[in-house]
């Protein structure tokens, strides 16, 4: 599973350029029926040996937070935007990656002798920020860079101590990882699977695939922001290193109970780590596969990521492996239930 | 039974969003005798049916309240929480809440507590012990009674307690009905719409009206101001932050109030939305209506309306129904 999740980490995708995904989950995935939708998502289906009573789906999102390439600076810098929900804080002296040709860049910031006074005391602003790629001039940079570019983080990819993973696009490569692994082993039941396009710029795939698939259950695995920083333990969310979480809402869904609970007993049971979100914070997937259609029942598993949305973030691999076990666990459960 | 105790009943059933089981409950047997069928779906909506010939015409008015859910639990037994639904702090503090179980708590504020700026996250919920009943992911809502004086209504759950009373009153009401009704409790309204949205997709009404709550403009200061009044009768929305009525639900309630001499007010609504929002977007569109009970203090312990306007919007629903 690591060798998995690092290389589907050093993929590039932000929201709708997920191409590069996609195609790795294409060329590994084991199942009955892949198919690919017009917004992007990959639809997958697996039979299993019997069909369960409620139709499921496990869905992750393929795409990552990024840049794009809005304009160029006469003096060749190029000026850029947001694609997701990006703290403009983790940026300056970044290194970056432009499009396809993966033109090497950095972003970059006014140095501190140019700063106003009291400058430095705030908070860098997005539209204070360039990425320099030593073009000479706005035509070179234009030319390398044309507006609509994607850019791409260029965290590298390391293993820290005690069982941690540092990478980019963890959020939500994770899930693509679990969803690919499950697909691996033979089902008891037949189960739906969706790769999705566009949620970090608002769960847009997963509405299009929701409403194709028409789940009555639909299960996320994600990322989720893990906040276990020293200040403000009733603000930490969740912690690294303590599990699963399941959460009982974010800002996008009120999970079902019925489901939540489930999950949380069959963690107890089979003793899989697990730990709830303690604070209400993001949205996932599920907050379109909750209201498509008539409705569907939602719950999510997700892993513990420190600095999400970042060009570094961090999360223990012995999460990893309590959500892949608790997401298999669950349908399973869910088939028979 | 009056509309009153219908009103308290319901007020004291434990509902937030989310968690609507109970008081789905408790109106299915109120419903009993007066509905052809009663159904539950996915998100939990509760769906009365009236046969009828004519159009399929949607009721909806939502169940569940607005609430607290414990996101934390300090060592000492003091909980954190986010809220189900939007809130005013100041609304909030000192405010006495129930949990499902029955543990009662009191809202309160933390040493970071600035009011001039306060935040939900300066405040917690004390027990008063260290109640091992509650943990994280359990809710809570506003505690109060309702009480009855002078023609008012004083109550924490109005909004929309109130406006299921008189969905239920009116179901009651309309025996042999022209058209093919349908009164949908609707769940998770207050984190925007969301049970209205799948209610209305399974549905597929011809004609819907939302019934729910709306600003009253007629407090001392109040922003915005409105010509909304309590006393001034059932109020006809023309549009809110989630909705333009269709025109033709408005004229049509806007005539039947007339002619049947049923006191309203037309009301528009800033800043809030109804399950009319999620409803008149459904599949193709519906045309919508929505039918609203002024209120004051909205989201506050202590609501406050006129229960002559509640009978009010129950006339206005019944004749709704010809529509």
């Amino acid at each position: 599973m690591k060798e998995q999740l690092i290389e589907l980490c050093r993929l590039c995708g932000i929201s709708g350029n997920e191409d590069e995904v996609r195609e790795y989950i294409i060329s590994r995935v084991e199942a009955d029926s892949v198919t690919t939708d017009a917004l992007g998502n990959l639809i997958v289906f697996k039979q299993g040996k019997k069909r369960p009573r409620r139709k499921l789906l496990y869905m992750a999102h393929m795409d990552e937070v990024g840049l794009m390439c809005k304009s160029a600076t006469d003096g060749g810098f190029i000026k850029f935007g947001a694609v997701g929900g990006i703290d403009a804080r983790v940026l300056p002296g970044k290194r970056v990656y432009i499009g396809k040709a993966r033109i090497p860049g950095v972003i970059g910031i006014k140095p501190i002798h140019l700063c106003e006074e009291g400058e430095t005391d705030k908070a860098v602003k997005l539209k204070n920020l360039y990425i320099d790629i030593g073009a000479p001039d706005k035509a070179a940079a234009l030319n390398a860079a044309a507006p609509g570019t994607p850019v791409y983080f260029g965290g590298q990819t390391r293993e820290l101590a005690n069982g941690c993973l540092r990478a980019k696009a963890l959020d939500d490569r994770i899930g693509c990882c679990v969803l690919l692994q499950m697909l691996q082993r033979p089902h008891d039941f037949d189960c739906h699977y969706a790769f999705t396009a566009q949620e970090e710029n608002g769960a847009r795939g997963a509405k299009a695939a929701v409403y194709s698939i028409a789940p009555d259950i639909a299960v996320v695995v994600e990322g989720t922001t893990a906040a276990d920083l020293p200040e403000a333990a009733h603000r930490a969310v969740c912690a690294l290193g303590k599990g699963a979480v399941v959460p009982f809402m974010d800002k996008g869904a009120f999970y079902s109970r019925e489901l939540f609970t489930a999950l949380r007993e069959i963690a107890e049971k089979e003793h899989i780590p697990w730990q709830t979100k303690e604070y209400v914070s993001g949205g996932t997937d599920a907050a379109s596969a909750q209201r498509s259609l008539a409705g569907a029942l939602v719950v999510c598993v997700a892993a513990p990521v420190r600095y999400i949305h970042s060009p570094s973030s961090v999360v223990s691999l012995q999460d990893t492996e309590s959500v892949l076990q608790l997401a298999w666990r669950s349908l399973n459960h869910f088939g028979g239930a | 039974m009056d509309i009153f105790a219908l009103h308290k009943e319901l007020a004291a059933v434990f509902g937030p969003s989310g968690m609507e089981a109970d008081i789905a409950l408790a109106v299915k047997e109120r419903l009993a005798g007066a509905a052809d069928e009663v159904t539950t779906d996915t998100l939990g909506n509760l769906t009365a049916r009236i046969r009828g010939k004519g159009k399929k015409v949607m009721f909806s008015a939502h169940m569940d309240t607005f609430g607290l859910i414990v996101t934390y639990i300090d060592k000492d037994g003091f909980a954190r929480f986010a809220t189900l639904g939007g809130a005013e702090p100041d609304y909030l503090l000192g405010a006495r809440v129930v949990f499902a179980d029955g543990t009662r708590a009191a809202v309160c504020a933390d040493g970071s507590y600035n009011r001039k700026e306060p935040r939900l996250t300066d405040m917690y919920i004390d027990t008063g012990a260290n109640a091992q009943s509650v943990k994280v992911g359990d809710a809570a809502v506003y505690g109060g009674e309702a009480v009855t004086q002078g023609g008012a209504l004083i109550s924490p759950h109005i909004d929309n307690r109130a406006c299921c009373a008189a969905l239920i009153a009116a179901s009651r009401a309309v025996a042999r009905p022209k058209n093919d009704l349908y009164f949908v409790f609707t769940a998770q309204a207050e984190l925007g719409m969301r049970g209205a949205k799948t209610a209305a997709y399974a549905l597929e009404p011809d004609v819907a009206f939302s019934v729910d709550v709306t600003d009253a403009g007629d407090t001392p200061g109040c922003k915005p101001k409105t010509q909304v009044k309590l006393g001034g009768g059932a109020a006809v929305k023309l549009m809110d932050d989630s909705v333009i009525c269709h025109p033709d639900a408005v004229a049509y309630l806007v005539s039947q109030a007339e002619k049947l001499g049923i006191a309203a007010q037309r009301e528009l609504l800033a800043g809030k939305g109804t399950d009319a929002g999620a409803i008149h977007v459904s599949r193709a569109g519906v045309p919508t209506g929505g039918i609203s009970l002024p209120a004051r203090h909205i989201h506050s312990p202590n609501e406050i309306c006129r229960i002559s306007d509640i009978e009010d919007c129950v006339r206005l629903i019944i004749a709704a129904a010809d529509i």
